[in-house]
């Protein structure tokens, strides 16, 4: 697991970590049924408040992205690699839905949508 | 809980020095106490622990009114301070075994995870301590009292930051095992982003700005240093 908050932005902290270790997942950089470390090791890790952690956590597990076993910890959940890919497309809409509205609002159009897409695509 | 309600507090030239109507900290959580100098955020963390009198109002804690029960509360709610002197001359080794041998419920693993961590001196002279030193030790003769209160007022703000986030570690993690509250009067920006939870804005003795820092930033859609400067360029509408 890697995690790189930005104490500076104007996302809050848990939303960052939360954004992170759902695409981690999703994309299998961590396995499912993995055992994560506990609120007080990522927070000493990362360098922020303990709640936040918890807080990140937490909406990871009514998200179904991990377990939280009391007493144990957290795991990635079991079910999650199992998702197809229609599924994991599913998930990437709300942030496209996003992203394709605030080019709207910026006057770029389809055409130069779909270049800027590609380049940042072999950016990465 | 600490609960403060209708508060105010005059100066000597009778100029009002805190208005607060009213004001809840939860727990556990690192509420941090933002303003300029004169703000009033040093008079209300007095308030707060009991050392000073209000002119109205009440502060109190579980219920109880902190000034009046301050005999019963000062083991519960801690000041760390700079106007609070320790005793210069002894050697922190020697201070340590003062405090223990006056603490009814000291916390012998609380201390050793605290000398693992702190790196405080063993045994040197109070007054040789540099600064980070001293807070780093005010914290070892206060967490192993088991406070439900902790308030910090502006000791941290000239240390470095090696200094800086091994005492907000130790104040981070003490808080989330034990549910203590953590209030720390501070100005720097990065620690309040880290490990601030809550915000408290003063302005001229008034609360302007009060709540969970998430949801703060989500309502404005930028970030800490940015909401800060539009609320101290806001005239108070009084």
């Amino acid at each position: 697991m890697r995690l790189q908050v930005n104490p500076h932005s104007s996302i809050p902290l848990y939303a960052q970590i939360v954004e992170q270790m759902r695409n981690q997942i999703l994309s299998g950089t961590i396995q499912a049924g993995t055992p994560l470390p506990s609120v007080r090791e990522i927070s000493e890790m990362i360098e922020v408040n303990s709640l936040t952690i918890q807080k990140a956590l937490k909406i990871l597990e009514v998200e179904k992205f991990i377990v939280i076993r009391r007493g144990v910890g957290a795991f990635v959940s079991e079910s999650i690699n199992s998702l197809n890919q229609n599924q994991k497309e599913e998930l990437l809409k709300p942030g496209l839905i996003n992203i394709v509205s605030h080019a709207r609002e910026l006057g770029v159009d389809q055409e130069r949508f779909h270049v800027l897409v590609e380049e940042c695509w072999s950016a990465q | 809980m600490i609960e403060v309600n209708n508060l105010t507090l005059f100066g000597k030239s009778h100029n009002l020095r805190l208005d607060i109507p009213a004001l809840k900290f939860y727990s556990p959580g690192i509420t941090a106490l933002v303003g300029h100098n004169g703000a009033g955020k040093s008079s209300l963390l007095r308030l707060m622990s009991g050392l000073e009198k209000s002119n109205t109002g009440l502060v109190s804690y579980l219920g109880k009114d902190i000034f009046k029960d301050f005999e019963s509360l000062k083991e519960k709610i801690h000041l760390i301070s700079w106007n609070l002197e320790l005793y210069q001359g002894l050697t922190t080794k020697d201070h340590l075994k003062l405090i223990k041998s006056v603490s009814k419920n000291w916390s012998v693993e609380i201390e050793n995870a605290l000398l693992k961590d702190l790196s405080v001196p063993p045994d040197k002279r109070i007054d040789k301590l540099s600064r980070g030193e001293q807070v780093r030790f005010r914290l070892l003769l206060s967490l192993p009292r088991k406070p439900m209160v902790i308030l910090l007022d502006e000791v941290t703000n000239e240390l470095d930051t090696d200094s800086r986030r091994i005492i907000f570690k130790k104040l981070d993690s003490y808080s989330y095992d034990t549910g203590a509250q953590v209030v720390v009067a501070t100005n720097m920006i990065e620690d309040i982003e880290r490990y601030a939870t809550d915000i408290i804005l003063l302005k001229k003795g008034k609360v302007i700005l009060q709540g969970a820092l998430d949801n703060i930033k989500e309502e404005h859609k930028t970030n800490f240093e940015e909401i800060i400067r539009i609320y101290e360029r806001k005239d108070l509408q009084l």
